[in-house]
């Protein structure tokens, strides 16, 4: 069972030079179709297999230290399943909104979709699944590289202007993470995560390395107050695009940066480095919150709800570490299920809203909210996508998020500090910004204005994504996780 | 001091010089310069740390140091012709402003490339700023 | 007593801060890659005071070389409307120093805890070379004990190349040839250079199995040769089909996947060389990473050296 692990890392790297070789457009897309399809067959077995066996480790080649291994457990294959289950339903709507064009260049934009979009799985997977601290940043790389590509498709000054800042903030991301990581290796000559989670003291050695790799995650991942290159580039790129980087590419920040603490730093966190964290997260959600309410335009105003909806993944952090500590090896770190529930949830339903902002955007021409007026009698199903992604992101029951903020507040009703009201005061920002989108759909179409049909495979993975993230609410996923 | 107390110690001097200059926003080329003086420094200290050692270095930083390198060329490359394609549309003077690295103005979402559109989404955006 | 050895390092590194200092504040952008290059050469010395001649190959060759050229081309096009000059803000100067400083003293402090001898995974790569195919320790580390890097690093490749295409696509841009083309001591020079550069790139990756060199340093001299040959009006890359480029582009990529989903399928570790025909399996692989880092080099420089065709007219 555990070559399904490394099916997950081949599979995509394969499909993707397949799709960057083939001739035509309609290839490509048939070939990134169909990876994303087959992709969810070991990404289910692996997850099955964590649940019924535990932790899965996969030998590369030698064993480490001197090899790389790969290592399955609860964290990483739930999020390797939302990669799996977002990318498809991002890809099948990719494939009815990208244009065909015939090919003109070495590489033709929409069709760059293609290949882009496999390997950033291609690298999300291998983030999600490398124990190794320098393979970690080569697929670190791949995500961000792949993201800026993706972002830069629609080739104008927008687009262009936020893949450059973004791939700025991105590299001294990846360097300070770097710098950190040789610090480790000159201390303790490896590189595996859970030798060094054995190895690691407190001190300066320690708390250096920790601080930078921290930091590189913080603007990898765009935690407030490092988040400057995310509305840019989440608002201005393609639909299909946002979805993947607030709905996936995130969640790669948010989990290098739970795994980095918990299994590489165990000895070395304190409660202090959690309070800061939290600190910073709950100034980040009201400051994010209030520009999602005050934004005139749709994607922004979802971007910047990306900024804070991290925020609260981030809280989960302060409380993993006043929770009860576990051993190293265990099927998932205590304390971190809060966290990745939100991820999950969060993953879906944010997929979700920037697809069917698409759908509004398609119909109207314009993504600003005061071009949407119409929208939400012109494209129902668009509009059920939104809203219940919506219920979800609110935490209403049942719902992904409501099983989240459950487990959240659980989580929080031991430790000293009221985190929960945090999240109920997130709540409530959300509930403000989502309604002014909400409201802009709901108005009158202006008098003149025309809205454009939007054919059905526009609508229904947006509406699929928002069932996914309300249902995870009726799995056993979340709450019952061992 | 031996050859790796002071390359070490060079390649932190190097790390925090360029994040210096990185954080002062001189420019996009002068960022990508300083994001490499960055670079060498990581990559100084990476492989100054397999000199510990008497017989003979450890060739594990030396090969995660090349593959450094290589990373480091490829997003300096797309960094650069991202530069250089945003440089491009503002000399076609379409609006919008540029300032250290932030992006203002722009109200495209890329439609040239979503189905049923014209493809003249730049020209579109260029008459909206305008 | 200081020894001579101490004191070439001590050159060596305060050479190094200088001329980064240079490359970093002086007003003048041209100027300033010019030190960059400076730079670039004397951190190939470090390499070398380091004994690592593998990074000493490599940062001549992209340090110095192809970064240098690529952020020369970027200037001349960027600055002839935007100016060199430098203007620095004095608030975001103090904080950025600041910052900087503190992150400065962080790692001296570390740096004083790491320990002074220690051995890494050297004892542990010495063990294990006689059970791999190459006998020179880096390639080693590249190709089999972490080849799942390597396997990454192609895509990454890769991935910078796709992003200049499409940037290049996007801009209604056509590759126009180099005005150099016409200087007939040029075309002689490349018409000698060109086999010269073919033969030491192929020792360079014949090498990499026993002796520093190897795949990634022989296709960065390949694409070098290629750039001279596209200089010199001989316009290889720019004319391949399409279709070519592209496989040249990712054969690394597909290497490396051909490889790992054979080894797969037969029931082996994703990239678990077995021991027979180990050894043809990495020189194969490292071919095929040379062609598409020669590719890649020489898209990256003359894919970026476009002109603009003339905007469309509105309708």
């Amino acid at each position: 069972m555990s070559a399904a692990v490394a099916w997950l890392i081949w599979l995509p790297l394969a499909a993707a030079v397949a799709s960057f070789v083939a001739g035509a457009g309609r290839a490509r897309r048939a070939l990134g179709l169909a990876a994303s399809v087959v992709m969810l067959l070991p990404a289910l077995l692996v997850f099955e297999a964590v649940r019924r066996d535990g932790p899965q480790r996969y030998l590369v080649g030698w064993p480490a230290p001197l090899g790389i291994e790969l290592r399955a457990d609860l964290l990483s294959a739930a999020l390797v399943l939302l990669t799996a289950c977002v990318g498809l339903l991002v890809a099948a709507y990719a494939s009815a909104s990208l244009t065909d064009p015939p090919s003109q260049h070495a590489v033709d934009p929409p069709a760059a979709f293609w290949s882009l979009w496999l390997l950033l799985s291609a690298g999300l997977n291998a983030l999600y699944l490398s124990t190794d601290l320098f393979n970690l940043y080569v697929a670190l790389e791949m995500v961000t590289l792949s993201a800026i590509g993706l972002v830069s498709i629609p080739g104008t000054r927008a687009t262009i202007g936020a893949a450059l800042v973004y791939l700025l903030a991105t590299l001294v991301g990846s360097l300070a993470f770097l710098f950190g990581v040789a610090l480790l290796y000159g201390a303790h000559g490896t590189l595996e995560l859970y030798e060094l989670g054995r190895l690691l003291e407190g001190g300066p050695l320690a708390w250096s390395a920790m601080g930078l790799m921290t930091l590189g995650i913080m603007v990898k991942a765009a935690f407030f107050p490092l988040h400057f290159w995310l509305p840019d580039a989440h608002g201005h790129a393609l639909p299909a695009v946002s979805a993947l980087l607030s709905g996936l590419v995130v969640k790669g920040g948010f989990y290098l940066l739970v795994r980095v603490w918990f299994d590489a730093f165990p000895n070395v966190l304190l409660p202090s480095f959690g309070l800061a964290l939290g600190l910073l997260a709950l100034v980040g959600i009201v400051w994010a919150s209030l520009h999602a309410v005050s934004e005139g335009r749709l994607k922004r105003l979802l971007a910047y709800s990306t900024v804070a909806q991290l925020g609260l993944m981030l809280l989960t952090v302060p409380l993993a570490i006043a929770g009860p500590g576990g051993g190293v090896g265990a099927s998932i770190t205590p304390g971190v299920e809060p966290g990745l529930a939100l991820a999950l949830s969060h993953g879906l339903a944010k997929a979700a809203l920037f697809l069917s902002a698409g759908a509004f955007i398609h119909a109207a021409g314009s993504d600003a909210l005061s071009e949407l007026g119409g929208v939400a009698r012109r494209l129902p199903l668009a509009l059920l996508a939104f809203a219940l992604a919506a219920w979800t992101l609110l935490g209403l029951p049942p719902s992904g998020g409501y099983e989240a903020k459950a487990l959240f507040e659980q989580a929080a009703a031991v430790g000293p500090i009221p985190w929960q009201l945090v999240v109920q005061g997130g709540t409530l920002l959300t509930a403000l910004y989502l309604g002014v989108a909400l409201r802009a759909a709901f108005e009158p179409a202006a008098a003149r204005k025309r809205l454009r049909a939007v054919p059905l495979a526009l609508q229904i993975p947006p509406l699929l994504l928002a069932a996914l993230a309300v249902g995870l609410g009726l799995l056993p996923l979340a709450s019952g996780a061992p | 001091m031996d050859t790796f107390l002071t390359f070490a110690l060079t390649g932190v001097v190097l790390f925090s010089l360029g994040l210096q200059e990185v954080l002062a926003r001189p420019g996009v080329l002068r960022m990508l310069i300083a994001v490499n003086v960055m670079g060498s420094g990581t990559l100084l200290f990476f492989v100054s740390l397999a000199h510990r050692h008497a017989d003979g270095p450890d060739p594990v930083p030396h090969a995660l140091a090349l593959t450094g390198i290589v990373v480091t060329l490829a997003a300096t490359a797309a960094g650069l012709a991202l530069a250089r394609g945003l440089h491009r549309l503002r000399a076609e003077g379409s609006g919008g402003r540029v300032e250290g690295g932030r992006v203002e103005g722009g109200r495209s979402q890329g439609a040239g490339y979503e189905r049923g559109r014209s493809e003249s989404g730049r020209d579109e955006q260029g008459r909206a700023d305008r | 007593m200081i020894g001579l050895e101490v004191v070439f390092d001590v050159s060596v590194a305060v050479l190094l801060v200088v001329l980064a200092l240079e490359s970093l504040y002086t007003p003048n952008l041209f100027t300033s890659i010019a030190f960059f290059i400076a730079f670039g050469l004397v951190m190939a010395l470090a390499w070398v005071r380091l004994q690592a001649p593998d990074l000493a190959l490599a940062e001549a060759a992209v340090g110095a070389g192809l970064t240098g050229v690529l952020l020369l081309d970027a200037a001349r096009e960027i600055a002839a409307v935007r100016g060199v000059e430098r203007t620095p803000r004095s608030m975001v100067r103090l904080t950025s120093l600041l910052v900087a400083a503190g992150v400065g003293v962080a790692l001296v402090a570390a740096l004083l805890e790491v320990p002074p001898r220690a051995a890494g995974l050297a004892e542990a790569v010495r063990e294990a070379l006689p059970l791999t195919a190459v006998e020179h320790g880096v390639t080693s580390v590249l190709l089999d004990f972490r080849a799942l890097d390597t396997f990454f690093e192609t895509a990454v490749l890769l991935l910078a190349v796709i992003t200049v295409l499409v940037l290049q696509a996007h801009q209604h841009v056509r590759i126009i040839p180099w005005e150099l083309s016409a200087s007939p001591v040029l075309s002689g020079l490349v018409g000698l250079l060109a086999p010269v550069v073919l033969v030491f790139s192929g020792y360079l990756l014949w090498a990499g199995t026993h002796a520093p060199g190897g795949a990634f340093q022989a296709g960065v001299l390949l694409g070098a040769g290629g750039i001279l040959l596209e200089l010199a009006g001989v316009h290889t890359v720019s004319r391949l089909p399409r279709r070519a480029l592209r496989w040249l582009l990712s054969l690394g990529v597909a290497g490396f996947a051909l490889l790992s989903g054979t080894l797969l399928l037969a029931g082996r570790g994703l990239l678990e060389l077995p021991g027979a025909g180990a050894r043809t399996i990495v020189i194969a692989l490292e071919i095929a990473i040379a062609v598409s880092v020669a590719l890649t080099v020489v898209s990256l420089v003359v894919g970026s050296n476009l002109r603009l065709e003339p905007p469309e007219q509105e309708p």
